[in-house]
């Protein structure tokens, strides 16, 4: 085997295997947070709505792929494949060039930056898909061999049109390489001009409901319409404009084809994985986590890093609450306020997304539908979601609104991974006994908030309380809740007068950790010791309490005395918050939208 | 483009399906159609009245028309062809259809049903068809959005305006001046949001909100004469229920009533209706000479969201001296029904106040006991529209500008996506049974739609705007400020 036949196979399979490793291992939460932001159905008026916009074929196709997002394994696969076919197929339409052979693994650098640029998780695989069809399409234009001007640019208007229809506005790629590759630069000219021509043409008739702007930069090739990112042009760019390299007029040398491959490995292992941004991916994988409700994995994860922000701290308390930590542990990781634990409202479609599974699993099924509802209207692409419209139809069957869950679970049945959901979903309509007797939906039935009221956020403790103690008081994760809100929102008088009077049951366990910490504090206000203090409190609670209090005394303006002092305890939070007030949440580009 | 698809895949799916059932006598079951046609009367020219039957494999109607002529159809479900169907309707103006229903089931088992009848109605439907916006029945956030026209005799839907062409603004209803296409305004909302106000001769972006005033146009209804428009201007806030057998309670932090002059671009206010008290919800009578409306006092909100009930008002308002009248009339008191008052909306030809009444507040289309009712303007008598209401929210009726149709959103289909219905009332003063807005498959189309229809009415004729220089408004925001008239 030549050294260029070894090229033509080996650099897509390394492509293939680098890109399909990378974000199966690396990044997988940005493949589970794509497939949440779109729900591909197997119905005729899905294929019908996609396809009836210009690159409907690609965002049709790459839907397809993105619902195997759902298992990342299979979904970075599919990925590797896509962007390795546009390697080949640019590989194979600047085979005839022999320096262009040489320097085969240049044709990596495309998939390559579209790798880089999936860490905007908002940029499409439908740009990907769009891609590789524009490079099937470059490569089928040099099939034909030597075309005058003329035929060229015929063949490349024909073309354009029928590329722009099916993969959108990157099909002005395929002008410029393939008549680049045909070394007929007036094409180019000729065409140009012609085809932007022919995109005004499709809008003035069919599409005025969109910007002409819109039309020349792709209707879905990223998911908020405002915004174009750069790094889109770019590799654009590179697919017009990496034929030249057939224009080299240069032997092929040894020496050129290690440049090559060195610009394409110092690509793959440098570029790529500084293009991912920490804070970012730490939060999708907190919300894949939550998602796959892998809660022990949550708090392993917290152990490592204590979070930072507002997102990941609600999906920490979440885990900490329903493994029952919550008012134990709680404090051992930097809480910042009521929000930490159920957010107000921010009207984009990823930091409620916590906040909406705490409501779900809480019981406030009316404002967790609410709050799905909206996450789910605030794609900014206006897709539907898979993760979100199960959840609605959750919450409408846990509220016996058998009609609107029917009408879910009949979309939902048309997909592929919530489809056996769906079925099994179907057997709780209309059926309460079995509604009942389901161990999810069943008890989160029975922990209802029933009164007529509210919500209110500013008011969430006592939300929490009546949540809690009503309904024969059986729900415990509300119970840390009320706990949790109430001490970080500092209504210690409101805890400390429902543990006085009326716990319910929740009078029959120990005093939480943490809950003690709370009580100690409030009783220091007022007292001396802890003499008559009149709730069970630890030696060790009140020791570590004190011994704050001391450190504060003597150390004012010194908070490293007092976390040494009692770290990780309530106590030091609340003096934290005394001086310092919450901590400024750091920041984080949150995402657009509909409002 | 989507309805040359259909078109195509229709034409196939329909070349081969015709199979006729063999001679059987009707049983006496009634067929279970959706959407239920059974009884129902429709206008001559309607689009055809499509249904599906649960589980078909094959459908197979003959439609008979009392005066002459008959039909046929075969296929998945019930789909008639156009050019037929209208025909047919045309030549039974006044008379009955009869329907005579077999199913052939997935077993291949024919059965064939009792007949059913949908009557066709002698009051034209003249108008060409009907403007609505589509919108997530949802809370806080919006994704596609945008204003549709429907043809009423046909499946046509086109859009007017979409959120896509002034992207991330909400678009707010549209408001028609007796159905014309030329006279409308629309709100956009949001960064650069606005007014779109089609006066007949001009396109212009409204900036409503003045110093003076208490927030945006809001409501909206034209004066016949097509200067006027009166709106209520209204802050909105919703407060969130946390029980299962509510949803959302809207309310208005303030609301009065203003008139909106568009040849002087001015605002003619008056202090009987822009009080700290909610007045909201205007409609010119239709002589010009009254505006109808609701008010409530003022109760602590959202405590006593319970005790926000709204009575049914009206006050004069004189176009020559461009002034409001000195005194409100309230024609039905929300302490003496103890129920809340909602929308008010006056046939044009001026015999009936259509109107929504709710137990509180103001958002009928968030109140399951949502009912529609009818006042004789002439005796002053109401009564509740029993035969169209339904136990789900039925409100943003409207009427058909020839008078006799109205059409309104009910949610009785679920409880929470709404829909569009028709009905009529005759000379009796009696509401016939109201269809449902018909579709090619209807049960596809209702069962995948994830939007209600907001806020409908009828256009007389085909909208079409000036969508270069809709989005240059919105883009370049050139928007014109309000005054108000001193």
């Amino acid at each position: 085997m030549t050294r260029k036949n070894i090229f033509q196979y080996i650099c897509p399979l390394l492509t293939f295997f680098g890109i399909w490793m990378f974000l199966w291992l690396m990044c997988p939460q940005y493949l589970l947070y794509h497939e949440q932001n779109q729900l591909f159905l197997f119905s005729g008026s899905y294929f019908t709505d996609s396809i009836s916009v210009p690159g409907g074929m690609a965002d049709y196709l790459s839907e397809f792929i993105v619902q195997f997002y759902y298992v990342p394994l299979y979904g970075a696969m599919l990925t590797a494949f896509v962007l390795t076919l546009s390697q080949v197929f640019s590989g194979l339409a600047f085979r005839r060039c022999d320096i262009a052979k040489t320097a085969f693994p240049l044709s990596a650098i495309a998939p390559l930056l579209y790798t880089g640029a999936m860490s905007d998780e908002n940029i499409l695989l439908s740009f990907a898909v769009a891609m590789a069809l524009t490079t099937l399409f470059i490569y089928l234009a040099t099939l034909p061999g030597n075309l005058s001007t003329l035929t060229c640019s015929i063949t490349l208007i024909t073309g354009f049109v029928i590329l722009y229809w099916i993969a959108g506005p990157i099909a002005i790629a395929f002008v410029i390489a393939a008549a680049i590759l045909h070394r007929r630069p007036k094409a180019v000219a000729i065409c140009i001009p012609v085809a932007f021509i022919i995109v005004s043409a499709i809008h003035y008739t069919l599409f005025e409901q969109y910007p002409l702007s819109r039309m020349l930069k792709g209707l879905n090739y990223y998911r908020v319409p405002e915004i174009y990112p750069s790094i889109l042009f770019v590799i654009t760019g590179v697919i017009s404009l990496l034929p030249l390299i057939s224009l080299v007029k240069a032997r092929p040398h040894r020496l050129l084809a290690y440049a090559s491959e060195a610009t394409v490995a110092i690509f793959a292992v440098i570029y790529i994985p500084l293009s991912f941004d920490k804070p970012k991916s730490d939060i999708l994988a907190y919300d894949s986590l939550v998602r796959q409700q892998r809660w022990h994995d949550i708090i392993e994860k917290a152990q490592k890093e204590n979070p930072t922000d507002l997102f990941s701290l609600q999906a920490v308390n979440l885990a900490l609450g329903i493994t029952g930590q919550l008012t134990e542990a709680m404090f051992r990781y930097n809480q910042n306020g009521v929000e930490g634990l159920i957010g107000k409202d921010r009207l984009d479609n990823t930091t409620q997304l916590v906040t909406a599974e705490a409501l779900y699993h809480l019981g406030l099924t009316n404002i967790a539908f609410s709050t799905t509802f909206d996450l789910q209207e605030s794609i900014m692409n206006d897709r539907k979601s898979g993760r979100l419209m199960k959840r609605m139809a959750e919450c409408m069957i846990i509220n016996g609104n058998y009609k609107v869950a029917a009408k879910y679970i009949g979309i939902l049945r048309n997909s592929l991974f919530y489809a056996g959901w769906a079925r099994r979903a179907e057997t709780l309509l209309e059926n309460d006994s079995a509604v009942n007797a389901h161990p999810v939906y069943g008890q989160l039935r029975r922990n209802a908030f029933c009164k007529e009221a509210f919500y209110d956020h500013t008011q969430i403790h006592k939300i929490l309380a009546m949540l809690a103690l009503g309904n024969g008081g059986n729900n415990y994760l509300a119970w840390q809740y009320f706990c949790a809100a109430s001490m970080l929102g500092g209504d210690l008088a409101t805890l400390i007068g429902i543990y006085n009077s009326s716990p319910g049951q929740y009078s029959k366990m120990p005093i939480p950790r943490h809950v003690q910490e709370a009580i100690a504090m409030y009783w220091t206000f007022s007292h001396p010791t802890f003499e008559g203090v009149p709730f069970p409190l630890s030696q060790d609670v009140k020791q570590q309490t004190a011994a704050l209090a001391q450190a504060v005394m003597k150390n004012k303006n010194n908070p490293a005395a007092w976390q040494k002092a009692a770290p990780g305890t309530y106590g030091l939070y609340f003096i934290n918050k005394s001086y310092y007030g919450n901590q400024p949440e750091p920041s984080i580009k949150y995402q657009p939208t509909h409002e | 483009m989507k309805t040359y698809l259909y078109i195509f895949i229709f034409a196939i799916l329909a070349s081969c399906s015709k199979e006729r059932p063999p001679h059987m006598a009707p049983s006496a079951d009634s067929p279970d159609i959706f959407p239920d046609y059974t009884d129902v009367t429709i206008p001559a020219g309607i689009a055809p009245m499509n249904f599906n039957i649960s589980g078909a494999g094959q459908v197979y109607v003959k439609v008979t028309g009392g005066i002459e002529g008959e039909m046929e159809s075969f296929g998945e479900w019930a789909d008639f062809n156009e050019k037929e169907w209208h025909l047919l309707t045309e030549r039974n103006i006044g008379a009955d259809l009869t329907f005579d229903v077999s199913v052939k089931d997935k077993n291949g088992h024919w059965k064939r049903y009792a007949p059913f009848v949908m009557h066709v109605s002698d009051i034209p439907l003249k108008d060409y068809g009907i403007v609505y916006r589509k919108i997530a029945p949802g809370y806080q956030t919006f994704s596609k959005t945008g204003i549709y026209q429907r043809e009423l005799s046909s499946f046509e839907e086109t859009a007017v305006l979409e959120e896509t062409a002034v992207e991330g603004k909400c678009l707010n209803c549209h408001y028609s001046n007796r159905g014309r296409n030329d006279q409308f305004t629309l709100h956009i909302r949001g960064k650069n949001g606005g007014t779109i106000l089609n006066s007949g001769s001009n396109l212009t972006y409204l900036n409503t909100k003045t110093p003076e005033t208490a927030g945006n146009a809001t409501y909206g209804y034209w004066h016949p004469d097509g200067r006027y428009i009166a709106f209520s201007v209204n802050k909105i806030v919703q407060n969130f229920y946390l029980d299962k057998e509510h949803n959302i309670e809207p309310w208005d932090v303030v609301s009065d009533i203003v008139v909106y002059d568009s040849e002087t671009n001015r605002i003619i206010t008056s202090p009987l209706v822009a009080t700290p008290r909610c007045e909201t919800t205007p409609a010119f009578s239709p002589d010009g000479k009254k505006i109808f409306f609701c008010l409530a006092d003022s109760v602590s909100m959202p405590g006593d969201y319970r005790q926000l009930k709204y009575s049914l008002c009206s006050i004069d308002f004189d176009v020559k001296t461009e002034s409001f009248g000195t005194r409100i009339d309230t024609l039905i008191c929300a302490d003496s029904i103890g129920k809340s008052i909602s929308l008010p909306r006056p046939s044009y030809d001026g015999r009936f106040l259509m109107y929504n009444m709710t137990d509180h507040g103001t958002s009928p289309i968030h109140h399951a006991d949502a009912d529609l009712w009818i006042m004789d303007l002439s005796t002053g008598e109401s009564r509740c529209l029993t035969e169209v209401n339904s136990d789900f929210s039925d409100a943003y009726h409207n009427w058909s500008p020839g008078g006799g149709w109205f059409l309104f959103n009910s949610k009785r289909r679920d409880g929470m996506y709404g829909n569009l219905y028709f009905s009529c009332i005759g000379t009796d003063g009696k509401a016939t049974k109201p269809f449902m807005l018909p579709q090619r498959n209807p049960e596809q189309y209702y069962d995948e739609a994830l939007h209600s229809f907001n806020a409908p009415d009828f256009i007389t004729d085909k909208i079409n705007l000036d969508m270069p220089h809709i989005r240059s408004m919105v883009k370049n925001n050139e928007i014109v400020n309000v005054s108000v008239k001193k």
